[in-house]
């Protein structure tokens, strides 16, 4: 017998809702954060292994990990097993290390179901405070959990090495879900002619032209002119052997509740 | 004492899980993006765009207040589709073409925005810009 431990969204029934509906559910973890501190050059994880980053600056917002016209002064980052390595760059930026290991493989299943909304009884929360937090804050950051927020849930992670074809490396995933996903992707590049690390994973970027590698999400799967996959690029005349690429993959939707704007 | 909850994924003993083997672990909270605001924190931005805009010029073309009074952190996954020449566009936070196209989501102390630099007439009204956006308690920058 299997048992499951979830909780849902205000408003949706835990035994129906769809499982990105969920505001935890043991079949898939959280996005578990190991740090969220603010650093200005290399800094030290020391977990072991090579663990989801990403880092946001305020001129831009988010800052991919390689080098790229939009790195500007928030620099190159990659990731080892030890530490998160800036190369170039000196302004201080927030940098957010989870506990999610690229490349340990996981895929948690998908649980269709309800996405109706009903009514939404405020007199109930479920919560637990960070230590030497109060559970009457109002701060959500003074919280490791909170029924009235939701958090970024994992659906797959797929470590592969890339395969060559007409002369550029490709790795390729089904992400298996009904809907288009949010996707990060990272690289280890194998010698290649950019200066890159070998033992280092650095944050690609989704499809912005003539790139040295990309990834790009597809539809959802069973759609029109869709095949439901994550489709990782790198360019052959820039890597002479093939990389290896992770691809996490989260639950959430691209497509949540709509705000249509005119503009101008 | 410290006290800790944690629920461990399948085939893991919740008593010698690791952060890595839990699904959620109270020393190791996720990103909180709040539920039930007045301006959704969670939400996909579709951006019709009617004709070219002002060149030359960065336009704020979606603003909300966050209720935060600090800078939170955001993360949104941009589309833009039929630029000029049948262009498409991604990106987390930022997306562009060198100095002529510029596309940012992030947030300020008072506000999440988006804005959008062209000088290169890359906007028309064939042009559509999806933004997937989250905003959430923790600091930015």
């Amino acid at each position: 017998m299997t048992y499951t431990a979830k909780g849902s969204r205000p408003g949706y029934d835990v035994n129906s809702a769809v499982d990105y509906l969920n505001t935890f559910n043991s079949s898939f973890p959280l996005l578990n954060l190991d740090s969220l501190a603010l650093h200005t050059g290399t800094f030290n994880h020391d977990l072991g292994y090579y663990p989801f980053f990403f880092i946001t600056d305020n001129a831009s917002g988010f800052v991919p990990g390689s080098v790229n016209q939009f790195s500007g002064n928030s620099g190159e980052w990659s990731m080892s097993t030890t530490q998160l390595v800036r190369t170039t760059g000196s302004t201080s930026v927030r940098c957010f290390v989870a506990r999610l290991d690229l490349t340990s493989n996981f895929s948690a299943p998908y649980e269709p179901g309800s996405t109706v909304r009903g009514n939404v009884n405020p007199d109930y929360v479920f919560k637990i405070a960070k230590d030497g937090k109060s559970t009457d804050s109002s701060d959500m950051r003074d919280f490791s959990i909170h029924s009235n927020t939701i958090s970024p849930l994992v659906h797959k992670v797929y470590k592969t090495t890339m395969f060559a074809s007409g002369g550029n490396y490709y790795a390729t995933v089904s992400h298996g879900l009904p809907y288009t996903p949010l996707v990060f992707a990272y690289i280890r590049p194998s010698t290649n002619s950019l200066g890159r690390s070998t033992d280092r994973y650095y944050m690609m970027h989704p499809p912005i032209g003539t790139t040295d590698e990309t990834y790009l999400v597809d539809r959802a799967i069973n759609s029109v002119g869709g095949d439901g996959s994550v489709t990782a690029y790198a360019a052959g005349f820039s890597y002479s052997a093939a990389p290896e690429v992770s691809l996490v993959i989260l639950k959430d939707p691209f497509v949540k509740d709509i705000i249509n704007v005119s503009y101008p | 004492m410290t006290y800790i909850a944690k629920i461990s994924l399948p085939g893991f003993d919740v008593r010698t899980a690791t952060p890595e083997q839990c699904v959620l672990h109270s020393g190791y909270p996720p990103l909180h993006s709040k539920l039930g605001q007045l301006q959704s924190h969670s939400a996909t931005l579709v951006v019709d765009f009617t004709s070219g805009i002002t060149q030359n010029s960065t336009r704020t073309v979606f603003s909300i207040d966050h209720g935060y009074n600090y800078i939170p952190t955001s993360l949104s996954s941009i589309k833009i589709t039929g630029l000029s020449g049948g262009l498409e566009l991604y990106g987390i936070g930022y997306t562009g073409v060198g100095a002529t196209l510029t596309i940012k989501a992030y947030c300020t102390s008072t506000s999440f925005i988006v804005t959008v630099y062209d000088n290169n007439n890359w906007i028309s009204n064939a042009t559509e810009l999806q933004v997937s956006y989250n905003i959430y308690a923790e600091d930015g920058t």
